[in-house]
């Protein structure tokens, strides 16, 4: 089937959570945090952006 | 033909000769809405799961391009909030806490029910909006039949279902296969642009085996495999080039044992998941997880009398957990539940029920139900329950390498919700209000501006109203049947006020079938409002509107070959479900149908 990848490091995005376009071109604009993330969600997981 | 949807609790199943093994819903869901869509409607409608419960049910759906990945608020919750329940076990993944309902083939079910809010007690983590249940019905009867469905349409979409019926008075032998593919290449409504990176198949194989040992002793084994893949489409900005796998497989042994005051049930379940996801399908590179669950329960049901019933459930439940992503984990969890329902007067009758949880894992919070309906008079139905549900944290939010939280707290919700339903002759009408406090939403927020982990930081009041219609009518050789389901949801953050990403105010479909001799026409409408897509409610995608319709011909004189075709979005309606990822326009398909 292929080989699997080494583990990621701490603080890699997890692919479920959000995936940035494998292009590099990002998706959907947080204005609420203040360094503009772009996101896309490939499961339906709850995020919330900046403090909590 | 024109056969559908059975309204609220009629609780659907006759159980002399047949056995359904999640006996709860039928007997302890009195005091709730419960909608049922039999095999009839099951076979009109799209093979996956979202689009059956699309357009018959209140839940709303998300759906990442056709055949994407799927989820659905009920009742303004999240996706991690709505429980499926196959043949009474709870089938949410252990990863990620939700399940894809676009890996789900409704081909091989006999019934689906949408059992609106609170379930926890009952059904454990994740009934906080709502369940859905998956039924297969082993009965004992003399039968032999097959029945080969070929459905085939636009983007060179196949869906294919076999399904073999042996039985006799001792003995109930059930097979199906289900296959669902598609090139999923359609065109962007308005663009010259196609849905690249689309491609999906799945296949699906349910086995169900019962054997009835003598009047009171009954051994069932239900079975379930899917295998599926799909490409990741990209959005109207960023091509994808992503691909996920699912291999699931389900597995029940049930033994039944009843006489005139005692049902015992003996439980033990074996559930496995496996996803591969490949961020460049032409590597081969792929991050994997794995779950392995083992289940074991005991269900003893005390009829005390004609009015009381004590219901008692233990349950022993471990989860393994494996992968690329998350540490190697065990979780052991114990529950027992009590459950009574007394018919205290020919016209009142409530339910109250108990659940404790114990596990090393997290802290449990004691749950609670109650429930009761009153008839009015012979047309006229009041209910009314209140219920404390939870949903436990998953094994990415606690084990995550790097991310996950060992410290978080089960979510938990507490509900009120009262109910009315009118039958006057053909025509049913139920309503539902109800109010959800949910406590320690769990959230996964950039920690630092980059760390992204989960932690319990929201708290959201959800509140709603829902309302379903029924009418219909047989006359000579005319059959007309008409279906509405409207959900009005508010869902808000208790801090900001703004209404929770994805749900949207208004949501309202509707059937209708006409019937006459060998033919039938139906059509299919669904409106969903719009719905914001950032927690600030500044960006919000628009509400669309889509219709369906559907002929149907019997053409053989024993009526065991049927043709059919169906146009979907007949209005070409450009829309989306999720931000960037538009939806199919118009678009057809033909289906035959034989039986023999």
């Amino acid at each position: 089937m292929g080989r699997q990848t080494t583990r990621r490091k701490p603080g890699d995005l997890p692919f479920f959570l959000i995936n940035i376009g494998s292009s590099g071109k990002k998706i959907q604009r947080k204005n609420d945090f203040k360094k503009s993330v772009f996101v896309l969600r490939v499961f339906d997981v709850p995020i919330h952006f900046g403090a909590k | 033909m024109c056969q559908s949807i059975l309204a609220q609790n009629s609780g659907a199943i006759n159980l002399n000769e047949v056995i359904i093994s999640d006996a709860q819903l039928n007997n302890f869901s009195n005091a709730q809405s419960v909608l049922s869509l039999n095999d009839s409607i099951i076979q009109k409608n799209q093979p996956s799961l979202t689009s059956i419960l699309n357009y018959n049910s209140f839940i709303y759906f998300k759906e990442n391009g056709f055949g994407m990945v799927a989820s659905p608020s009920f009742r303004g919750t999240t996706a991690q909030q709505t429980a499926v329940i196959w043949n009474g076990i709870n089938i949410n993944s252990q990863l990620n806490g939700q399940t894809d309902f676009n890996t789900i083939s409704t081909r091989n079910f006999n019934s689906i029910a949408i059992r609106s809010g609170g379930g926890s007690v009952i059904y454990g983590s994740s009934a906080l909006g709502g369940t859905i249940h998956l039924n297969n019905v082993i009965a004992y009867k003399k039968q032999f039949q097959n029945e080969i469905l070929l459905n085939y349409g636009s983007f060179n979409t196949l869906d294919l279902n076999y399904k073999l019926k042996f039985g006799t008075e001792k003995l109930s032998t059930f097979f199906g296969f289900s296959r669902f593919s598609s090139d999923n290449d359609y065109q962007y409504i308005g663009t010259k642009l196609k849905n690249q990176n689309g491609a999906f198949h799945n296949n699906s194989a349910d086995f169900n085996f019962g054997y009835k040992i003598n009047s009171n002793n009954y051994v069932q084994f239900y079975n379930q495999v899917f295998d599926g893949s799909k490409d990741f489409s990209g959005t109207l900005t960023a091509v994808s080039k992503s691909k996920y796998t699912d291999f699931n497989t389900r597995n029940l042994l049930e033994w039944t044992n009843r006489n005139e005051h005692f049902t015992s049930k003996v439980k033990v379940a074996f559930l496995t998941e496996l996803y591969h996801y490949f961020e460049n399908k032409n590597t081969k590179n792929y991050s994997s997880g794995k779950s392995e669950t083992f289940i074991s329960k005991y269900d003893l049901n005390f009829k005390i009398n004609s009015k009381m019933n004590l219901n008692g459930i233990l349950e022993f439940n471990q989860t393994k957990g494996f992968g690329s992503d998350i540490e190697n984990v065990k979780r052991d969890i114990y529950s027992s539940v009590l459950l009574f329902k007394h018919q205290l007067s020919s016209r009142f009758q409530y339910e109250l029920s108990f659940r404790k949880e114990m596990t090393a894992n997290y802290k449990s919070p004691f749950l609670y139900s109650f429930g009761t309906k009153y008839m009015v008079n012979k047309n006229y139905l009041l209910r009314a329950n209140a219920s404390r549900n939870f949903r436990i944290p998953t094994l990415n939010d606690l084990y995550w390498v790097g991310a996950g939280n060992k410290n978080l707290k089960p979510e938990n919700a507490n509900q009120f919700e009262i109910g009315q339903e009118v039958k006057f002759k053909n025509l049913s009408i139920s309503n539902s209000v109800y109010i959800i406090y949910l406590k320690d939403m769990i959230q996964w927020t950039p920690a630092n501006g980059s760390f992204w982990t989960p932690n319990n930081i929201k708290n959201v009041t959800s509140k709603g109203l829902e309302t379903n219609l029924n009418w219909k009518k047989n006359h000579q050789l005319h059959s007309i049947e008409l279906n509405v389901n409207y959900a009005y949801t508010i869902s808000e953050d208790n801090v900001t006020k703004q209404q929770l990403i994805y749900v949207p105010f208004n949501k309202l479909n509707a059937s209708i079938c006409y019937g006459f001799k060998n033919a039938s026409i139906n059509a299919q409408f669904l409106y969903n409002g719009k719905v914001f897509t950032t927690s600030d409610n500044a960006y919000e995608l628009n509400a669309y509107k889509i219709a369906n319709l559907g002929f149907d011909y019997l053409i053989s004189k024993n009526n065991n070959i049927k043709l059919g075709c169906n146009i979907r979005n007949i209005f070409n309606e450009n829309y989306q479900s999720v931000a960037s990822r538009p939806m199919p326009g118009r678009n057809y398909n033909l289906h035959l149908t034989f039986k023999f």
